[in-house]
């Protein structure tokens, strides 16, 4: 195919103002949180300059690094798991009513209920264990892959299921053929989902059941009055859920290009 | 048609009801087995009803329909449709896409790769094997649809109104490339459209439906010569059959058309 009409415009300048206006907010709220902190409060409050500070002595050490391998291996371990058990019994139950009837009343209630209250329960069955962060971050991911999944297949276009019926698709072409493919922009909004809240819930666990990791150095270090060092640590955690955000984006757009929102 | 053991598809006594409501009731009709028949009939008469019920999408509720000498019960392998919103799956590239029906049934891969070329270099899609949908036009997508029913060979083509969410000028582009296609491979074909036109163009007959429930109420051979061109569309025969066809459709019944029960 020829170029579009209009493909050789001038270059999109990298620099606009949409793209500026949080960079002056951010600066804008550092500053004013470092000035406050130092005019207004005792030392050991964290500041921006104080974060930067630390980073080298928090960053440098093998403990941070083994926190970080930790954790985050449990979360994504927890969504993989998570989101293939999800989809199997959210496909279930999309295509099947009966299944829908046995497991929607309890999925649907497990998913709005806040997990943190099922830790204690966690613990109960597995110790204070790694395990416990691993088995939350499941159920975390689980719950909302298998609502989005179910309702996304649920809802699958009849004209699609015409076209399938008419050239000879049995059961599992429908499913896996079919409703899954379509409903992939509800899914991969799920795993988001899910993503977010696993990653919520993973450092609850390590705080709740003292199991070693980011969520639980963040803990000790401001009981050790160190709260820059804590920081350090929140601050690779915010990273890391604007990663996973931009790449669920990224991911959505390309499996699912035909689904622009 | 006199001839019925030529006949292809035998609709006999076709019953079909949605509830309350009466759709078809003792319907007959015969295809033969090179034969284009046009249905046209008021929107919501039950054209599509009719068309779905040959193709084994819906059942009937009293009645036969024989493709062949073989009931139709189920879709059958040697009938393909083409669907009014093309049907095509986003997710699939236009080559997937035309492949679909022959994936389905297990064909050889190479037998596939030569069908699906020579099925996309009949529509005229060479080039974009590997586009998907959203990047096609209106006209582009339902050339695929057509492909993609016609690289089953089947002995048996059903449309329902196919060209009617197109826009004008390209819609008639596809009328005579249809009608080129068919002269190359001449199959029994049901034409269901809205468009008087098009069902004297394309059609060896038309069949008028009216009423509720719905019956045929006239039947009109078309005697114009193929290969037809442009050239039929201006002919004296053409013009009398398409005002014959308006006064079947609009006409009061009791007045002097032909009536068929
Ligand atoms: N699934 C359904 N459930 C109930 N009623 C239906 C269903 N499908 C169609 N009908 C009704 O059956 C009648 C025939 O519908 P059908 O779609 O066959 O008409 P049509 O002739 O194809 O109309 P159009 O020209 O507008 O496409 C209509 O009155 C419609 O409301
Ligand atoms: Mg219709």
């Amino acid at each position: 195919m020829a170029a579009p009409p209009g493909a050789e415009r001038a270059p999109r300048r990298w620099l606009t103002r949409e793209r500026a206006a949080p960079v002056v907010a951010g600066i804008a709220i550092l500053l004013i949180w470092e000035i406050a902190v130092r005019s207004l409060l005792p030392s050991f409050v964290a500041t921006p300059t104080g974060i930067v500070r630390a980073i080298p002595s928090t960053m440098g050490t093998w403990a941070f690094w083994t926190d970080v391998a930790v954790t985050l291996s449990a979360i994504v371990q927890g969504v993989v798991i998570g989101s293939a058990a999800g989809i199997l019994v959210g496909v279930a139950m999309g295509r099947v009513r009966e299944i829908d009837w046995f497991l929607s009343t309890y999925i649907r209630a497990l998913y709005a209920l806040p997990l943190i209250a099922l830790v204690p329960l966690v613990i109960l069955w597995v110790g204070y264990q790694p395990e416990a962060r691993l088995i939350i971050v499941i159920i975390s991911v689980f719950l909302p892959v298998a609502v989005t999944t179910a309702d996304g297949t649920r809802a699958i276009s009849k004209d699609y299921l015409d076209v399938g019926q008419m050239f000879g698709a049995r059961t599992h072409n429908v499913w896996f053929g079919i409703a899954l493919p379509s409903a992939l922009p509800f899914i991969i909004a799920g795993i988001e989902l899910g993503f977010a809240r696993g990653i919520t819930n993973a450092i609850a666990v390590e705080v709740l059941a003292s199991v070693p990791g980011m969520g639980m150095s963040v803990f000790t270090k401001s009981n050790e009055l160190n709260e820059n060092a804590s920081l350090v640590y929140v601050v690779c955690l915010a990273i890391f859920a604007v990663s996973v955000r931009a790449l669920m984006i990224r991911s959505r757009r390309w499996l699912a290009p035909w689904y622009s929102r | 048609m006199t001839e019925s053991a030529q006949a292809r598809l035998v609709v006999e006594n076709a019953c079909l009801r949605y509830g309350a409501l009466d759709v078809l009731a003792g319907l007959n009709l015969t295809v033969g087995s090179t034969e284009i028949v046009s249905i046209v009939g008021p929107s919501g008469c039950g054209k599509t009803t009719l068309l779905r019920c040959v193709g084994g999408l819906n059942q009937l509720n009293g009645g036969t329909i024989h493709i062949d000498g073989q009931r139709v019960e189920k879709p059958l392998p040697s009938v393909s449709m083409v669907f009014q919103h093309f049907g095509l799956f986003p997710w699939k590239s236009l080559w997937s896409n035309i492949a679909y029906g022959l994936k389905l049934r297990h064909r050889p891969k190479d037998e596939i790769a030569s069908r699906v070329a020579e099925a996309i270099e009949l529509v005229g899609l060479k080039g974009f094997e590997q586009s998907y949908p959203h990047q096609l036009s209106g006209g582009m997508q339902q050339r695929a649809g057509l492909a993609r029913a016609l690289v089953m060979e089947p002995k048996l083509l059903l449309m329902d109104e196919p060209f009617s969410a197109i826009d004008a000028q390209t819609r008639e582009q596809l009328q005579f490339e249809m009608l080129r296609i068919w002269d190359r491979r001449p199959t029994a074909m049901m034409f269901v459209t809205h468009a008087i036109d098009e069902a004297v163009l394309m059609g060896d007959r038309v069949v008028v439906l009216a009423g509720r429930p719905a019956h045929v109420r006239a039947v009109r051979e078309v005697n114009l010569p193929r290969p037809r061109d442009r050239s039929v569309v201006s002919s004296p025969e053409f013009i009398k059959l398409r005002e014959q066809v308006w006064h079947d459709l609009f006409d009061q019944p009791g007045g002097t058309q032909a009536r068929v029960q």
